[in-house]
C-alpha cells in the first residue's frame, strides 16, 4: 500500500497566527486566558491550549472582568466586539485577516445601500461574526435551492458575499444561480474563499484519480475538511 | 491523504503510523502549489513567539 500526501494541507496562515496568539497571550500574562470559541476547528488544538491554561467559553458572559480574551480565528460581530470593550476586557484579536477583508467589504457594501447575500453555513461563527458587521440587511443563503427561494428588497442593488472556507464548486453554482435570478448583483473584488481552501481543494483535485481512497484529516465541525472530501470526487 | 487548515500535522502524522501498521510501505509527498503567506501577530504580542510557517512536507 502506497500513501500519498497531498501538498499544501493542514495548517493555513491563519490558523498558525491564531494559536500562537493563545500561547504568545499565556506566555505574556499567564493562564487563564479566556478564548471565545474553539480558536480553530480541531479538537487536538482545542485540549492542547487548555492543558496550557486557556479557557474556552462561548459567551462573554462566562468570562470575569478584568480578563484577557481571544476572539477566535473565524472573527466575532460588532456587537461581540462592544460588549467586550464595554465589561473591559483586554482583548487579543485572532480574526484571520482574510475574514477581516470580508469584514471591510460587508460594510462598504452596506454605506453604498446594498443588502447582502452571505453564502455560508447556518451557525458557523465565521458566518455569525461576518453577519453581524451590520444592523440587518444580510442574507444568508446556504445552497442554490436558497437562492430560488429569496426575496430581497431591491434586485438592483444588492451583493454577495461569501464564508472563506467553503467548497470552491458549490459556492460557484451558488453564485451562478444569483447571478441568473439577479443579473445586477455584484460580489467582492477578490474571491473571498481562500487561498488556503482553494489550494487544499485544488491538491486533494489532482490527487484523486491516482487514489483508490482519499483520507482527510480534521474535525467534522470544520468546513474546509468537509469541502476536500467532497471535491475529491470520491466520498 | 490530506489535512484541513485547522488539523496539526501531528494528525497526520499519527494516521500515518497506523497506515503502516495496517501495511503501507511507502510514503511519498505530491508536490503542489508553495504557500509563503505568514501573518503577523497583533501589536503588544509580537513577543518571543511568532507565527510559523505551515507545516507541510516538501514542495518543488
Amino acid at each position: 500500500m502506497d500513501v500519498l500526501l497531498a501538498n499544501p494541507r493542514g495548517f493555513c496562515a491563519g490558523v498558525d497566527r491564531a494559536i500562537a496568539i493563545v500561547e504568545q497571550a499565556l506566555a505574556q500574562f499567564g493562564a487563564p486566558i479566556y478564548v471565545r470559541h474553539e480558536v480553530v476547528h480541531n479538537t487536538h488544538v482545542v485540549e492542547d491550549l487548555k492543558r496550557k491554561g486557556a479557557i474556552f467559553i462561548d459567551d462573554l458572559a462566562e468570562v470575569p472582568d478584568g480578563a484577557a480574551v481571544v476572539f477566535s480565528a473565524h472573527g466575532v460581530s460588532r456587537a461581540v466586539r462592544a460588549e467586550a470593550e464595554a465589561r473591559g476586557f483586554r482583548v487579543f484579536d485572532a480574526t484571520c485577516p482574510l475574514v477581516t477583508k470580508v469584514h471591510v467589504e460587508i460594510a462598504k457594501m452596506r454605506d453604498q445601500g446594498r443588502e447582502i447575500v452571505m453564502i455560508g453555513h447556518a451557525g458557523h461563527p465565521e458566518v455569525e461574526g461576518t453577519m453581524g458587521q451590520c444592523d440587518g440587511g444580510v442574507y444568508l443563503v446556504e445552497s442554490v435551492a436558497d437562492v430560488e427561494c429569496l426575496h430581497v428588497r431591491d434586485p438592483e442593488r444588492l451583493a454577495y458575499v461569501t464564508q472563506t472556507t467553503l467548497s470552491v464548486d458549490d459556492a460557484a453554482a451558488v453564485v451562478s444561480a444569483l447571478r441568473v435570478r439577479f443579473p445586477s448583483i455584484v460580489g467582492p473584488r477578490r474571491d473571498d474563499i481562500c487561498y488556503a481552501t482553494q489550494n487544499r481543494q485544488d491538491a486533494v483535485r489532482s490527487l484523486a484519480p491516482q487514489v483508490d481512497v482519499m483520507i482527510v484529516v480534521g474535525s467534522p465541525t470544520s468546513c474546509g475538511p468537509n469541502g476536500s472530501r467532497e471535491r475529491s470526487g470520491l466520498a | 491523504m490530506t489535512a484541513g487548515a485547522s488539523a496539526p500535522e501531528i494528525l497526520v502524522t499519527a494516521v500515518i503510523e497506523q497506515l503502516k501498521r495496517f501495511g503501507a510501505t511507502n510514503v511519498e509527498e505530491v508536490a503542489g502549489a508553495v504557500e509563503k503567506i505568514v501573518f503577523p501577530l497583533p501589536k503588544g504580542l509580537a513577543g518571543t513567539l511568532s507565527a510559523k510557517a505551515p507545516e507541510v512536507g516538501p514542495r518543488s
